[in-house]
Formats: structure tokens, C-alpha cells, sequence
């Protein structure tokens, strides 16, 4: 499972989401000893499957699950310059500051699945399994729980929509569902700066207070 | 009261600026001191809203003309590069529609808008091209530098099933939260 790094936040949020989904659509089906099978079920597809993939892939034997970003939100938040740690260091007299700032991912969710996969059917088991996984405020608590380690976690906001359709991929006929959305909030940080950017700082003033007179 | 800028362009109304939503945020805040005001001042703010996304949209679908398809290497055109124009129905197809108070909606009516939006084509080759979606988060992100954010929370994007298509969305009043600023979770009138 892939633990989320504020600063590599882009590549641990994505790993940490297929991760999780991947664990989760395999621990949901089992076979007749209790084990889970999920895997040779589901393929979890962190990208709009392009031409290639899809062509490769038909007919499918297993149903895809595909999550995109469509978008990455970076709104302004707090006063200032938003420097959250400044890093001093009391020997060499400077810091190194790192920068705070929040992310808001905007997923588009799929699923694919012919008939040989298991049709609708399978389709709709998707989405149960997908929302088991990521609706709800368990399955917000699930996701944090997963990806945290002391460090920030990923913070599932939503997770809506979904409509089924039938379409053709090579003349098979896959069966989809499309515009469905799914919004995850994470705070990443700078890596710390190198120490040729580190900034001299200011020191105190200490004041001998023995020496001190109140004037009459 | 809000500011229609006359548009040079024929057929056109009004042009939006974000000058415009300051002053609905005028009016709005003019509107509080007279309920019955209210509802209308708002309506007209989802009207607004609704007409800047059309026209993001159209935007976004006003890629090169190409009607006899001559130039392949403009085709499966993103909608940040523009999506190129063969019949023009998708591009002129972007409409507003006024279900209630408070309820506008932006629907395209050509056929093929339902295809550029998710991806469907018989072809192996297939590119999804969202700009519905896109263009709403567009809107959003430029209203947020206007002076009406505040009243719009638009963060869930709900689907057909939903009560609004496109997305949801609930308002709130400046003046009756803390000192602080609004209160969330409270819905105006």
C-alpha cells in the first residue's frame, strides 16, 4: 500500500487511490475457499484508457475501472506566504522555509465491462464495489486510514453520478458508465530548500538585565 | 443594479466581466432589505452564472472550421485546444434553459454532444472530451474572484440522477453568519 508523501503529493495520492481500490475490488470477490479473487476480476486503470489500451484489451476479460484527473484545483488559502515550517537552524543561524499548499483532484470514474466479463452485471457490481469503497463517510475514514502514516493522508470530499450506457469497442459491445465524479482534498509541502537557498536570519537581542537601572 | 455591456457581436445580448458580479453582489445585498427582492436578485445571479458557462463553453467547442474534413490532424482536438467545427451543431448547440427559480440549466441538443462528452465512437480511436464538466469548473474558478463566491459552494458535481444536472450548488448570506463571515450551511432567503 503506498503511503502518502506531501512531497511527492501527486504520485503517493495517485498510487495510494489505485492501491486502495485495487485491495478493495479484490478483497470483494471470493472464491469458494474464502480467498479473494478480485484481481482476476477488475483491472484498476489510473488513466482514460486510450486507443491502444482499449483495443488491446478487447474483448475484456476482466471489467476496468479507470480514474482520471480532470482537473487540479490549487485554491488560496491562509494569510501570507503560507510558509507552515521554517526549518532554523540555531548553529548556522538560518532557515530553510517550506511552503504549504492545498489540492483539490477532480477524478472522472469508469467502468468498462463486455459481456465476456461478466456484462452488466459486472457493471453494476463495479459500482456497488466502488461506492462501498469511496461513498460514505466510512469509506472517507477507510481511505485516510490506508494512505496516512503520521504525515497527511488522502481526504475523500465526494464521490457522485454515474450513468450507464452501452457502447462498441471494435464491434463488442462494452457496457459503461460514465460521469461520475469523484473529489479528493490533500495538503502537500516544498521539499526543503538546498542550503545554498537558505536564508540568514535575525537573531534576538538579549538585554543584561543585571545591569539595568530604573531612573528616580 | 447589474451592468449589461452592450456586445458588438450580432445576435449578442450582453458580454460577461466580472465587474458585472460585483454589482449583483450589489444588488443582492440591496435585495436583503427587501425579501420579496430576493429571490429574483438571486435568480437572476443563476442566470448569469449559467450564461458564462454557455459561454465557456461555446469557447471550448470553437475550434477550426474544417466542414469538409479535409484536415485530419485537427480531429480528437481537446477542449483546452478547441474542438474542431465540421457541422457547427456542437458549437452552436450550447443552450440555457430555465427550469424554476434559481434553476437554470446548459444542455447541448446536438447529437453529437453526447459522444465529445464521454468518449463514445465506434472506432478503436476514441478521446473523451469533457467540456461540459470542464467548462463548469472554469465557471467556478472564475467566479471565485468575484465578489458573489461567497454564495456559491459548487464542490459536488451530481449526475443525472440528480435534482440539478451539472452540479450542486447552495447559498448563503454575508450577513447572517458570525462576525467572522458567513456561516456555513445557511441557505438564503
Amino acid at each position: 500500500m503506498t503511503i502518502y508523501d506531501p512531497e511527492a503529493w501527486l504520485i503517493t495520492t495517485l498510487r495510494g487511490i489505485k492501491d486502495y481500490a485495487k485491495i478493495g475490488f479484490d478483497n470483494a470477490v471470493k472464491n469458494n475457499l474464502g480467498a479473494s479473487v478480485g484481481d482476476e476480476v477488475y483491472e484498476i486503470i489510473m488513466e482514460y484508457p486510450s486507443a491502444d489500451t482499449l483495443a488491446k484489451l478487447a474483448p475484456f476479460t476482466k471489467t476496468i475501472v479507470h480514474f482520471e484527473i480532470d482537473d487540479i484545483d490549487t485554491p488560496i488559502f491562509g494569510m501570507g506566504n503560507n510558509i507552515f515550517n521554517w526549518n532554523y537552524d540555531p548553529t548556522l543561524k538560518w532557515v530553510r522555509p517550506q511552503e504549504a499548499q492545498k489540492h483539490i483532484l477532480n477524478f472522472d470514474v469508469g467502468i468498462w465491462a463486455s459481456d465476456r466479463s461478466g456484462g452488466i452485471t459486472s457493471r453494476l457490481r463495479a459500482y456497488e464495489i466502488l461506492n462501498d469503497l469511496f461513498g460514505g463517510a466510512s469509506a472517507k475514514n477507510k481511505l485516510m486510514a490506508a494512505t496516512e502514516l503520521n504525515d497527511g493522508g488522502v481526504e475523500l470530499l465526494s464521490f457522485t453520478g454515474g450513468r450507464f450506457l452501452a457502447d462498441k469497442v471494435n464491434d463488442i459491445i462494452v457496457h459503461r458508465m460514465v460521469d461520475c465524479t469523484m473529489m479528493v482534498q490533500i495538503f502537500s509541502r516544498t521539499p526543503i530548500p538546498e542550503t545554498t537557498e537558505a536564508i540568514e536570519t535575525i537573531e534576538e537581542i538579549l538585554q543584561d538585565q543585571s545591569g539595568l537601572t530604573i531612573p528616580s | 443594479m447589474a451592468k449589461l455591456s452592450p456586445y458588438t457581436a450580432r445576435r449578442s445580448m450582453i458580454s460577461i466581466h466580472p465587474i458585472m458580479f460585483e454589482q449583483l453582489e450589489e444588488r443582492i445585498l440591496e435585495a436583503k432589505l427587501m425579501p420579496s427582492r430576493m429571490i429574483p436578485a438571486l435568480d437572476i445571479l443563476c442566470h448569469i452564472m449559467a450564461i458564462t458557462n454557455q459561454g465557456i463553453a461555446q469557447d471550448m467547442s470553437a475550434g477550426p472550421y474544417d466542414p469538409t474534413e479535409a484536415r485530419p490532424e485537427l480531429a480528437w482536438r481537446t477542449p483546452e485546444q478547441r474542438i474542431r467545427r465540421i457541422s457547427e451543431k456542437y458549437y452552436l448547440g450550447w443552450k440555457v434553459r430555465r427550469l424554476g427559480i434559481g434553476k437554470w440549466m446548459l444542455y447541448n441538443d446536438s447529437r453529437e454532444a453526447f459522444f465529445i462528452e464521454f468518449g463514445i465512437h465506434p472506432s478503436p480511436r476514441r478521446v473523451r472530451r469533457p467540456v461540459r464538466k470542464l467548462s463548469l469548473i472554469k465557471t467556478l474558478k472564475a467566479l471565485s474572484t468575484t465578489g458573489v463566491y461567497h454564495r456559491i459552494w459548487a464542490n459536488i458535481y451530481v449526475g443525472p440522477g440528480g435534482k440539478v444536472k451539472g452540479s450542486s450548488a447552495f447559498v448563503q448570506s454575508p450577513l447572517m453568519g458570525t462576525f467572522g463571515g458567513p456561516l456555513l450551511g445557511r441557505r438564503l432567503p
